[in-house]
């Protein structure tokens, strides 16, 4: 069934230009359906522990299977109901831009891809949807393709994501291969398989570059804020819910079978935090809004990551609850930031102070979602931060507090973007004078979906103390940390505490920076991750040119000369590692004995040969040619094969034959190697000549079975008809060879003709061009 | 190159080439010889032939149709194979006549064959050798 | 008589050629008996593969002689989807030829010529005999030679000198290994040798004929250090002959070195092991890196070739049967994806008469459908699932992991990172960028759509049934490590002691 319905999705994904043309400017709201069926689906089925699986691979034992666990069902819900609300939002935006078919088929592909990724259960077919996330976004965030920073980014993103799969796929491979199944229910079964195994390390760090890299985390965390190259409803929902959302939830969902292993959490909380400081400082000092949004984004992933590090049952509890806040208030703002670039044509938040008056709707969105940022009492957001703050408290440890000193220092951050997104773009009552606005408020279809989510957070926080909302954030945390979680408390009030009177002090805290923090630009690294990237890009760039001069010099000697030295190496090797057939004394201990007749003829070859190699004219080479191939007549003669001999000593008159006739029509002769250059392939085609003559004495040495041979000579009178051997092999025993042969006479007759007869056809385009004109 | 000798040499000298290669090829089976030799010196009298009296004579007085032959020994050779296989059901499979001509000896499919082979070669080297003198820069 | 689907699937495109070649015949005429001939081809080897599914191996001795005298033809599971992809890839480089040959090239026998060259490919998967190989590979080389010429240009022919001249060495490196294997062996029948090559005392003189075979083979496939000739001449001659040839011409010389090396060299794997893998790593990285280097598509996608042969090597030296399962599927794929890659660059550099990425672009614009076309393929090569490549990679990774052959695994992901930044590189610049020029759009010729959906159409079936071609390929992989079902076919009832 789930199946089913992701095969459906795909499918109206791929007809989505299609229906473009019917439904024109109400495609995304047409397509909204599919989004809100997968939601109603998931309701009415709730949360199971069923899996369906349907074979994929029998060989390899893989499966396309799902399941609804609470983890992934609630993620499930998360996401289609975040999806309904971006198309409907983006059917909207993206009327004023052309190519809206296509930009819904790689929204609906990824909306798709990351239901997929949810509700997997194979690993194999988790990576699957993985995959189709990064391919999807890659033509999401180069939507504007013309342009070329956002090619730059759509690559970018695509590089890091696609690379970090990789990593990924390799230790699912490693973990398949420890565990036997790739069903995550049975890797979770048998983790005890991992622990102590020598793959374990590499399995945990190799899935977790697969994390790290999809939710940009230190220090892979540079793709994300340029991935805002595309359009904004993408960004909203590729910040909220989903994409950055998939490392986690894979954390999370692998959490169970690796969570025990020390390097798992230790990475998670070092580049969590790294990653959380880093975003939380970058936010402040940048003033393009979807820059600012990005860079929290990145903060708060950190956050969610290193929580998950610290292990704790409530930590865990703390950043499914803070993950769900985020979700909320991110899209707000994103399609806040978004709804203000499209009406004030600008998107530099120095410049935009005070638009209540102009976009009222928006505005309270706006409001509501950063409230819900600075966590205050009582929006999703507060909840979250609370429960971030009691979990360290809880825990205790040194680690615990470094990590509250941490979170503390990013949520005053936090609270400083919220009051940038709300008392300074949309004070009360202010009016902006430095825009024009082009209508009164935007229409209804850009302010409906940022009003939901900053409700929707709204909401959450008040009805977080209902049971049955409880209930199932503990289940979902039951899902990731098995052990013992009864219910998490999302109570608004609980007493005055540490976490309480912590909350005050960041909102406070963040106030005072908010006065006091001048609204300035600085993109002054602070880490050169992305530098490292685009060093990488370019020495990979300039190697790659380096090799190819290296490689292809263009002169066919020095291709000719490595080729024979690597024969020559391999032969060495061979001898080597295997050894000598026989030892070359024992060989040369019998001394061959030739007549004084074939001594001649063999010394006539090298001899004939030489001359060649410094003769300057070709007439002199065509002879001394001549002269081996005679040569090599004779020894057919001397060795018994009238029919080798004659057809040798024919075709080395036709030779001569042609040469005449081609002779006079051939250009000068040219010398092209330098005059002492020669020196060099002299030498290689010396060692080659005593490479090949070892091998053929050692063969030589040894006897020949004569199993061919014998049966030829008796066979072919007998049973061939015909008393040469020769000719019986050629035209019975072995006729499907002659056949070839003769094939290829009638090729190559007909190529070298077509040689001869064609002019240059560079030449024949341009007298056909001269007609033309 | 054109010397009064040389010029009448050739013309006798077609026809005795042109036999002496057929007889090479017939007598291959047993004795050297064969399409493929037969075919090389069967090509030679009118290469020479064309050398001395250029392409264009050499075509008028010989009005074959030179690419047909290797298509034509293509199509004996590959008779040759598929007889074999229609009638003794091996693909090259020889079929032989239970009686001997003169000259020939025993008809079977694989002097068919070799038919096929001097064909080609001869074809062939005439074509390409006729192509090369009719070169120009 | 089942063995008569092999001799059909190797007459069709013989007779197509024979009937090509007649003199007076008409350009219209070649074209139909051509393209015949490869449609019946098809036919043919899909019967085959079906047969040969069925019982294993078929095979027949040309002439009746029986083995190890005569030739012997045979076709295992192997053989038969070598041949049956040959003829698919055959059919889109056709019709993409009926576009875009010119004019003089079509005179020339173009047709023909590439007929005879897809028989001298099939005539190399299934022959059983050593020599009978030398000479199919004669036939594929002369007639690659003759596609690769024709046309004449100076820059043409300057490339083609250098791919015969070093095909050429390759050949004569193949001949004396016959000949050395002939001397130690007194045959040149592959199953006789797979009887009688693990007997032959000493070792080192089967190490020897080994390595010729390694080199003209390794030549012939383009590994490194050895496949210069490949970049040089692949990217000057037209769109159909470069098509055929880069798809299929080095993944003979893969198939030669997996039957090679699984039936009658299998216990010189064990020596060659390593250093094969430091020679495929070489050729993983040198080729992805050549491959970035360039601008012209055709020349990119060139050393590609060579990148990803580096991975089937790879899978030929790790040497199980599942190691040669994956390799038949990693050969099935590349051969139809880089046929693809070739094809739908080749209708966009033919069309717009532009193969430079430097002045390219706009084309997700203007030709929508030829943006999908390569996404789909690009995606297939990168090896994103569930797209074919992703199995090939799949299957030689667990091979790899399986063996504990951790480092040269590693260097194939690794190089994986390269494919990636090619793929994109060249997505960016012919597809997204916005071109420098803009020209009216003229419509794609129908020829063109016909050949690269063909095309991109195969590419998405082998990813669609998956399952029954993997399933295939590993049986495929396994006869190839048992090999008695391919001894006893060719040989009868013998002793076998493996």
């Amino acid at each position: 069934m789930i199946l089913l319905i992701l095969s459906i999705g795909l499918l109206i994904a791929f007809l989505s230009p299609s229906l473009h043309r019917i439904a024109k400017d109400n495609l995304g709201l047409l397509l909204a359906i599919y989004p809100l069926s997968f939601l109603l689906f998931l309701l009415s089925r709730g949360s199971s522990a069923t899996v369906e699986t349907h074979t994929w691979i029998e060989r390899f034992n893989i499966n396309f299977s799902f399941q609804l666990n609470e983890l992934g069902w609630l993620f499930g819900v998360l996401v289609s109901f975040f999806a309904i609300f971006i198309f409907v939002y983006a059917s909207k935006y993206m009327s004023y831009y052309k190519g809206a078919g296509r930009f819904f088929l790689a929204l609906c592909m990824f909306f798709t891809a990351m239901m997929g990724i949810v509700l997997s259960e194979n690993l194999i077919s988790l990576f699957l949807f993985w995959e189709m996330t990064s391919f999807s976004s890659f033509l999401l965030i180069g939507f504007f393709h013309e342009d070329e920073s956002s090619r730059r980014s759509a690559m970018q993103s695509m590089v890091i994501t696609v690379g970090g799969g990789l990593f990924f796929l390799l230790g699912v491979l490693l973990l398949g291969h420890v565990v036997g199944s790739y069903e995550i229910r049975d890797v979770i079964a048998q983790k005890d398989l991992l622990i102590g195994h020598s793959f374990t390390p590499y399995i945990v760090g190799l899935i977790l570059m697969g994390a790290m890299t999809k939710s940009a985390q230190f220090p892979f965390h540079f793709w994300l804020p340029n991935a805002m190259a595309a359009p904004t409803p993408v960004s909203a929902f590729l910040h909220s819910a989903t994409m950055v959302k998939a490392g986690v939830f894979l954390v999370m969902r692998m959490y169970p079978a690796l969570g025990w292993n020390e390097i798992f959490t230790t990475v998670l909380l070092l580049s969590g935090a790294i990653t959380m400081l880093l975003g939380a400082w970058r936010s402040v000092v940048r003033l393009e809004l979807k820059a600012i949004l990005a860079n929290t984004t990145i903060s708060a992933l950190g956050i969610i990551m290193m929580f998950l590090g610290l292990g704790t049952a409530k930590a865990i509890a703390a950043a499914v609850v803070f993950l769900f806040a985020h979700a909320f208030y991110k899209a707000t703002l994103f399609l806040v930031a978004g709804n203000v670039i499209k009406a004030k044509k600008d998107k530099n938040i120095g410049n935009l102070a005070g638009n209540f008056k102009d976009m009222p709707q928006t505005g309270l969105a706006s409001w509501l979602g950063a409230l819900s940022m600075a966590g205050m009492i009582p929006f999703l957001g507060f909840l979250g931060k609370e429960l971030l703050y009691g979990s360290a408290f809880e825990a205790g440890s040194l680690i615990a507090y470094i990590l509250l000193g941490a979170t503390f220092i990013s949520s005053a951050f936090f609270v400083v973007v919220a009051l940038r997104f709300s008392w300074y773009l949309f004070k009360p009552g202010s009016q902006d004078t430095g825009h024009e606005l082009n209508s009164k408020e935007l229409p209804f279809g850009l302010t409906l979906s940022p009003l939901v989510f900053s409700i929707g957070g709204l909401t959450l926080g008040l009805i977080g103390s209902l049971a049955f909302v409880q209930d199932k954030i503990a289940a979902m945390a039951g899902t990731i940390l098995p052990e013992a979680f009864e219910k998490v408390d999302l109570g608004l009030w609980h007493g005055i505490n540490g976490a309480l009177i912590l909350s005050i002090i960041t909102l406070i805290v963040g106030f005072l920076l908010f006065k006091n923090l001048n609204m300035r630009e600085s993109k002054r690294p602070v880490v050169g991750s992305e530098k490292s990237y685009f060093a990488f890009l370019s020495n990979m760039n300039k190697l790659a040119s380096f090799h190819y001069q290296q490689m292809q010099t263009g002169y066919l000697r020095n291709y000719l000369g490595v080729t024979l030295l690597f024969l020559v190496v391999m032969i060495g090797v061979a001898v080597y590692i295997v050894g000598q057939p026989a030892p070359l004394n024992e060989i040369l201990t019998v001394p061959p004995e030739y007549p004084f007749y074939q001594q001649v003829i063999i010394l006539s070859i090298p001899i004939a040969v030489g001359i060649i190699f410094f003769t300057n004219s070709r007439v002199k080479a065509i002879i001394t040619l001549g002269i081996v191939g005679f040569s090599l007549a004779l020894i057919f003669i001397y060795y018994g094969a009238p029919d080798v001999a004659i057809t040798q000593l024919l075709v080395e008159t036709l030779t001569v034959v042609f040469f005449v006739i081609i002779l006079h029509k051939l250009p000068e002769f040219k010398t092209f190697a330098p005059k002492y250059g020669n020196v060099g392939y002299f030498v290689i085609s010396l060692i080659f000549g005593l490479a090949m003559t070892y091998v053929m004495i050692q063969v030589m040495y040894f006897d020949i079975p004569d199993t061919l041979k014998g049966y030829f000579g008796e066979a072919s009178y007998l049973e061939g008809k015909g008393k040469n051997i020769v000719n019986v092999i050629l035209v019975d025993f072995r006729a499907l060879d002659t056949m070839g042969e003769i094939a290829v006479l009638a090729i190559a007759a007909t190529g070298v003709i077509s040689m001869l007869r064609l002019k240059d056809h560079s030449e024949l385009n341009k007298s056909s061009n001269k007609k033309v004109s | 190159m054109k010397t009064l000798i040389v010029n009448t040499a050739i013309k006798f000298l077609i026809p005795l080439f042109v036999l002496y290669s057929l007889y090479l090829l017939f007598r291959g089976h047993n004795e050297p010889g064969g399409g493929f030799i037969g075919g090389l010196i069967g090509a030679l009298p009118f290469v020479m032939y064309a050398m001395v009296y250029g392409v264009d004579e050499a075509r008028k007085t010989f009005p074959f149709n030179w690419p047909l032959f290797k298509s034509l020994g293509l199509s004996l050779a590959i008779s040759a194979a598929l007889l074999g296989l229609i009638f003794k059901g091996d693909l090259f499979a020889a079929l032989w006549a239970d009686f001997y001509l003169p000259i020939i000896g025993k008809p079977g499919t694989p002097i068919l064959f070799d038919i096929g082979v001097y064909f080609v070669v001869v074809g062939v080297i005439v074509e390409l050798s006729y192509n090369m003198i009719n070169y120009e820069d | 008589m089942k063995e008569n689907l092999i001799i059909g699937a190797l007459l069709s495109p013989f007779v197509a050629g024979i009937i090509g070649l007649l003199p007076n015949i008409s350009v219209q005429w070649q074209k139909r008996v051509s393209l015949l001939g490869t449609i019946s081809m098809m036919i043919f080897s899909s019967l085959l593969v079906i047969e040969v599914d069925k019982v294993g191996v078929l095979s027949f001795q040309a002439g009746g002689w029986e083995a190890p005298y005569g030739i012997s033809i045979v076709a295992d599971r192997l053989s038969a989807l070598m041949v049956l992809v040959t003829s698919i890839i055959a059919f889109p480089a056709l019709i993409l030829g009926f576009e875009s040959v010119h004019k003089d090239r079509k005179v020339a026998k173009f047709f023909p010529i590439f007929m005879f060259l897809i028989l001298g490919i099939s005539g190399s998967f299934l022959t059983g005999d050593v020599f009978n190989l030398f000479v199919w590979f004669e036939i594929m080389l002369i007639s690659s030679f003759v596609l690769l010429v024709m046309g004449n240009s100076k820059k043409q022919v300057k490339g083609t000198i250098k791919y015969l001249a070093i095909n050429v060495l390759s050949s004569t490196l193949f001949l004396v290994g016959i000949g050395v294997l002939y001397g130690i062996a007194g045959s040149v029948n592959m199953a006789h040798l797979a009887l009688v090559l693990p007997e032959i005392e000493p070792k080192g003189l089967v190490a020897l004929s080994a390595v010729f075979f390694f080199v003209a083979f390794g030549i012939k496939a383009a590994i490194f250090p050895v496949y210069f000739w490949l970049p040089s001449s692949y990217h000057t001659p037209s769109t159909a002959a470069t098509t055929i040839i880069g798809a299929l011409l080095t993944k003979v010389g893969i198939y030669t070195m997996l039957r090679f090396f699984s039936l009658m060299y299998y216990d010189q794997i064990s020596w060659m092991q390593q250093i094969v893998f430091v020679i495929a790593a070489f050729t993983m990285i040198s080729g992805g890196l050549g491959a970035l280097a360039q601008t012209n598509v055709k020349k990119l996608f060139s050393f590609s070739i060579i990148s990803q042969i580096g991975y089937m090597v790879m899978g030929v030296f790790i040497g199980t049967a599942a190691a040669f399962g994956a390799v038949i599927y990693f050969l099935v794929h590349n051969i139809l994806v880089k046929g693809a890659l070739f094809i739908i660059t080749g209708i966009v550099g033919e069309h717009t008469r532009n193969f430079d990425l430097k002045k390219g672009g706009g084309i997700a614009k203007t030709y929508p459908l030829l943006a999908v076309f390569y996404l789909i393929v690009g995606l297939s090569l990168v090896g994103i699932p569930p797209l074919s490549g992703f199995w090939g990679k799949f299957g030689l990774l667990s091979a790899g992991i399986i063996t504990e052959q951790y480092w040269i695994i590693s260097i194939a992901l690794a190089v994986s990172v390269l494919t990636i930044l090619y793929f994109l590189k060249v997505w960016n610049e012919y597809f997204w960028k916005a071109p420098k020029v803009t020209k009216t759009k003229r419509p794609l010729p129908y020829k063109f759509v016909i050949s690269g959906s063909a095309i991109v159409l195969s590419v998405i079936l082998i990813a669609v049934f998956a399952d029954p071609i993997i399933n295939y390929c590993v049986q495929a992989g396994e006869d190839l490590f048992n090999k008695n079902l391919y001894i006893k076919s060719v040989l009868g009832d013998v002793e076998i002691s493996i």
